[in-house]
């Protein structure tokens, strides 16, 4: 059966060395892998088992905290973190399963309006990404989210999907006290406003929720619950804000300053009730130009060479007029000339000038709005004479009136909780001449902040309590529960009761007979004083129109500052255009605030 | 002459050379094998839902249905299979090709599987027994002296050829079609007295792999990327590759211990497949990787011994075919595993998972038990 026996076929001596031969290689191999082995383990081993670590915490998922609310004094939310949902797909569990992914697909489609073909495509070209997100599903809000969930709870097949919570800045009133309250980032940074100075107190902190292997390879996870930021409660009235705004935009549709800005203080307390401003913006959308630029501008801005110029644009629109700008304040500093006067008593009520229409100071012959003859100090204000103030400043001398500037907290910063607060610019002692003390005893020549002539024109006012301007009152947990709140805090005394009351007289005689006739408020004793500051431009010949005032004269309830920067009309010179707008403001603030005379 | 390594049992009066020391290998493989699909698939499975227990219990089954066909093979007289080594061979092309029919299943993209219900079996398993035993009988019928002709030696290689090939078309399942092509090239090797074919037809080979990749289609070109730069690559081979180095590289010299593996979690992804081996080095170390590869290699050393003593040309070359196998799926397994050789889908015997491969494993390691139950002390 085996054939002829001769030539059977056997495993002879050269078969037997041909598989030595394999074996050999084989076992050549082996060692081989056995080197790569070692090397893996041994000089990449260190890296390898850092990433293993690292891979690990992808189980680990930050908790946002919400960031505090802005509340108005009446408990109106100005600004509030919404949480929104991102939606994140994890490919790799998708696909992990065919009857996954129609389901998934045809959920997300239905529910979010999406291509179902297009998502599976996408879906499958990303095959194994654990984290991805589409940019048109971020940001949404539980609504959005509600019926995905329903339909991930009926139908187990629906995976691979899931919602990353995080929270989302809301400014409900946009414009409104855009510039005070400022804005806050995704990610929670602040630096402009209210949200910039309170940035610490309105964030919380992260929570983390984590998951781990315990020994029986149980998938144990822990929960770290974020801790929310606290509210802080202003001192600002949103109805007051609202009436001035609407003021301000009444004004620049008529005459189209370069800037209008107003503030409402509570001249007994400090607290600032509106502060506005023309030149506003969306905190919702903080950078956005197309209020101020062309199209064509925007484009150029947004290159990315320049990203400097783009945020020096930006910045400019965020300022908050009131705390940022500097100016030259003008006649509504007289107020504060004649109470260094009389309080150091080198003027009294009685005390009576001579205004010949200018004084020749030094090199210099400097002009009076016109003769005004033998004036009393009420006329002074009245009137508004350069050559009684002039002579007034004189009397004081350098020294005194330096130091008055100081008292009444011009040059430094009055330490409102607002970012990048001005301090102004005035002179030190030692370099007023006889021109710069001229020139400064009726507000020229030295640059103060709104909220500087609004505070120390308060302490005028009231008695002479320099309170500590501010616009938060109360800061609240995220319970509910007060956390600290901010009384009226006094800074200094200005100056006495009696020189108060006599420029409370003064200024209701400057609106009823004076320059500041304009500002009369029908049924209200008010008082208060016009600015007309010629700009350091000369040539230009533009003007910076004010006029501080408060209500009613015997006991002052509210200050109101009004600065209109370069209105676009004729006579640019006339005060008129500060304290009609003051007045149009008054007239409605006051019932609002249940002044009755 | 005596036999090495050998015990003698009295088998009918006579002394066989049965191999205990193989047998011993090989069910110490299947429970080292058992634990260690535990701990790959344990995590997996509860996640899925399946139960812990859930592809242990499967291979489980698997195993004890293949110790038994072992069992039943090593007591049948390996010279019975020359009976049917050309109807093996016939029926392994039938098997491959009734994946085309209804009866084929898909899994993970690929359509590899026939099956009945709750039964699946794999045909490439089967081919490869198929060729060992065909190619075993052929070359003792021809001998040495028939393999001296390059036609012979041409033709042996086509027929297996034709297997391998249908295995990489139909089923798309080119590392069974390459380890069934590597096989038969290792028997004729072992068997033509003319080495210089060899040397030729390897050269050949190499020169065809790198045509190959040179002028590959695309989806080859970015699994070469994906083995020269697994981080840089997006397909889910790299992401698997790397997954497993990170694996070997974070078990050091000594492991993290059985059961500890961090990688299984999730991150080597179907841990008790392929990569199995990873799973090992992270959780026993280079220590029990080694320990692992040198048991292979005992193993590969028990089949030649049997094969040099064995009573007749099939038996040796049954052996030599076997050998070849195993082999050539550990070395390749282990290459991909480290990234030696760009992914390509190669179990790792005994103990990955898979229940055809794990049946017909014992089946071949019954034929060589018999073998050796049939060497005569002399």
């Amino acid at each position: 059966m085996a054939g002829n026996r001769r030539k059977k076929p056997r495993f002879d001596d050269r078969m037997q060395l041909r598989m030595k031969v394999f074996l050999g290689v084989i076992m050549a191999m082996l060692l081989a892998l056995v080197g790569v082995l070692y090397y893996i383990a041994e000089v990449k081993g260190d890296d390898y088992s850092i990433r293993v670590l690292n891979q690990n915490q992808y189980s680990s998922t930050t908790l946002p905290f919400k960031r505090g609310d802005i509340l108005d004094a009446n408990g109106n939310i100005l600004a509030t973190s919404v949480k929104v949902y991102n939606v994140i797909i994890d490919s790799y569990i998708i696909l992990s399963d065919e009857d996954y992914m129609a389901p998934t697909v045809e959920a997300l489609a239905a529910c979010f309006g999406l291509d179902a073909a297009e998502l599976q495509t996408e879906i499958e070209s990303r095959s194994t990404s654990r984290y991805w997100s589409r940019t048109d599903l971020r940001k949404l809000s539980y609504d959005d989210i509600s019926d995905f969930l329903a339909m991930q709870d009926a139908d187990s097949d629906i995976q691979g999907v899931w919602f990353e919570e995080s929270y989302e800045r809301k400014y409900p009133y946009t414009t409104l006290a855009s510039n005070t309250i400022g804005f806050a980032s995704s990610s929670n940074t602040a630096e402009m406003g209210l949200e910039g100075y309170y940035n610490d107190t309105l964030n919380g902190t992260d929570g983390r929720s984590y998951g781990y292997m315990n020994q029986d390879n149980v998938q144990e996870s822990v929960t770290i619950d974020p801790i929310d930021g606290c509210s802080i409660t202003t001192t600002l009235d949103l109805n007051i804000q609202n009436i001035v705004e609407t003021k301000i935009a009444e004004w620049v549709e008529l005459y189209n300053p370069k800037n209008v800005a107003v503030i409402i203080m509570d001249p007994n307390t400090g607290e600032v009730l509106a502060m506005a401003q023309n030149n506003n913006y969306d905190p919702n959308n903080p950078e956005d130009l197309s209020g101020y630029y062309t199209e064509e501008e925007i484009e150029e801005l947004t290159r990315e060479e320049n990203v400097e110029e783009k945020y020096t644009a930006l910045y400019s629109i965020w300022q908050n007029y009131c705390v940022t700008a500097t100016y030259e304040p003008g006649s509504t500093a007289k107020v504060l000339t004649i109470a260094s006067a009389l309080e150091e008593g080198m003027v009294t009520a009685d005390s009576t000038f001579e205004c010949d229409g200018g004084e020749q100071v030094a090199n210099y012959y400097i002009r009076c709005t016109s003769h005004h003859g033998t004036i009393t100090l009420t006329e002074a204000l009245m009137y508004s004479c350069n050559d009684a103030l002039m002579c007034i400043g004189d009397l004081l001398g350098a020294t005194l009136f330096s130091d008055y500037q100081l008292r009444f907290n011009l040059g430094m910063k009055t330490g409102i909780d607002l970012t990048y607060e001005d301090a102004g610019l005035t002179y030190d002692v030692e370099n007023i001449d006889s021109t710069t003390l001229a020139t400064n005893s009726f507000g020229q020549n030295f640059n103060v902040t709104m909220i500087q002539m609004a505070s120390a024109f308060c302490s005028c006012i009231n008695g002479g309590y320099y309170w500590q301007p501010h616009l938060v009152s109360k800061i609240t947990n995220a319970d509910g529960n007060v956390v600290s709140t901010i009384e009226k805090t006094l800074v200094k005394r200005t100056v006495t009761e009696e020189t108060s009351e006599f420029l409370r007289q003064a200024l209701e005689q400057v609106v009823e007979n004076g320059t500041g006739k304009y500002a009369a408020v029908e049924g209200y004793s008010v008082g208060g004083k016009t600015g007309t500051a010629q700009k350091q431009d000369k040539e230009a010949s533009t003007y910076v129109l004010s006029f501080i005032g408060m209500a009613p004269v015997d006991d002052p309830q509210v200050v109101c500052y009004v600065v209109v920067d370069e209105p676009d009309v004729e006579n640019n010179d006339s005060s008129s255009y500060a304290s009609r707008l003051w007045s149009n403001i008054m007239t409605e603030v006051l019932p609002y605030l249940n002044i009755y005379e | 002459m005596p036999t090495r390594g050998k015990k003698r049992v009295q088998i009918g009066g006579k002394r066989t050379c049965f191999d205990y020391a193989l047998l011993f290998i090989i069910i110490f493989l299947t429970l080292f094998g058992l634990v260690m699909l535990y701990s790959a698939s344990s995590y997996e499975a509860s996640i899925k839902g399946l139960g812990a227990t859930y592809y242990l219990k499967k291979q489980a089954l698997a195993s004890s249905i293949g110790i038994a066909a072992m069992a039943v093979v090593t007591m049948i007289d390996y010279r019975v299979w020359k009976r049917f080594a050309l109807a093996g061979y016939l029926i392994s092309i039938v098997l491959i090709l009734l994946v085309l029919t209804p009866l084929g299943i898909e899994y993970n993209g690929a359509k590899r599987w026939i099956g009945v219900g709750s039964f699946s079996f794999q045909p490439a398993e089967f081919a490869k027994l198929a060729v060992i035993i065909f190619l075993a009988f052929v070359i003792s019928k021809i001998g040495a002296e028939g393999l001296s002709r390059f036609r012979n030696v041409v033709l042996l290689l086509l027929l297996a050829g034709v297997i391998a090939g249908l295995l990489a078309v139909v089923t798309s399942n080119l590392s069974s079609a390459l380890i069934v092509f590597g096989i038969a090239f290792v028997m004729l090797f072992v068997a033509s007295p003319k080495v210089r074919y060899f040397l030729l037809m390897g050269a050949a080979g190499v020169g065809a792999v790198a045509a190959f990749i040179v002028f590959g289609d695309g989806f080859r070109m970015s699994r070469i990327q994906a083995w020269l730069d697994p981080e840089g690559s997006s397909l889910d081979t790299a992401y698997q590759t790397l997954q497993g180095l990170y694996a070997i590289g974070s078990g050091g010299l000594t492991g993290k211990g059985l059961g500890n593996s961090v990688q299984k979690l999730g991150f080597v992804p179907e841990a008790q497949n392929d990569f199995i081996f990873t799973i090992i080095c992270e959780e026993l170390g280079l220590f029990g990787a080694v320990s692992v590869i040198v048991i292979f290699a005992f193993m590969l050393f028990r089949f030649h011994a049997i094969s040099k003593n064995a009573p007749d040309l099939f038996g040796s070359m049954l052996l030599v075919g076997i050998l070849a196998h195993i082999a050539i799926q550990v070395v390749l397994n282990i290459a991909v595993v480290t990234n030696s050789i760009p992914n390509t889908g190669v179990t790792l015997p005994f103990i990955s998972y898979g229940g055809t491969s794990v049946v017909f494993l014992m089946i071949e390691m019954g034929l060589a038990l018999s073998v050796s139950r049939q060497t005569w002390a002399r």
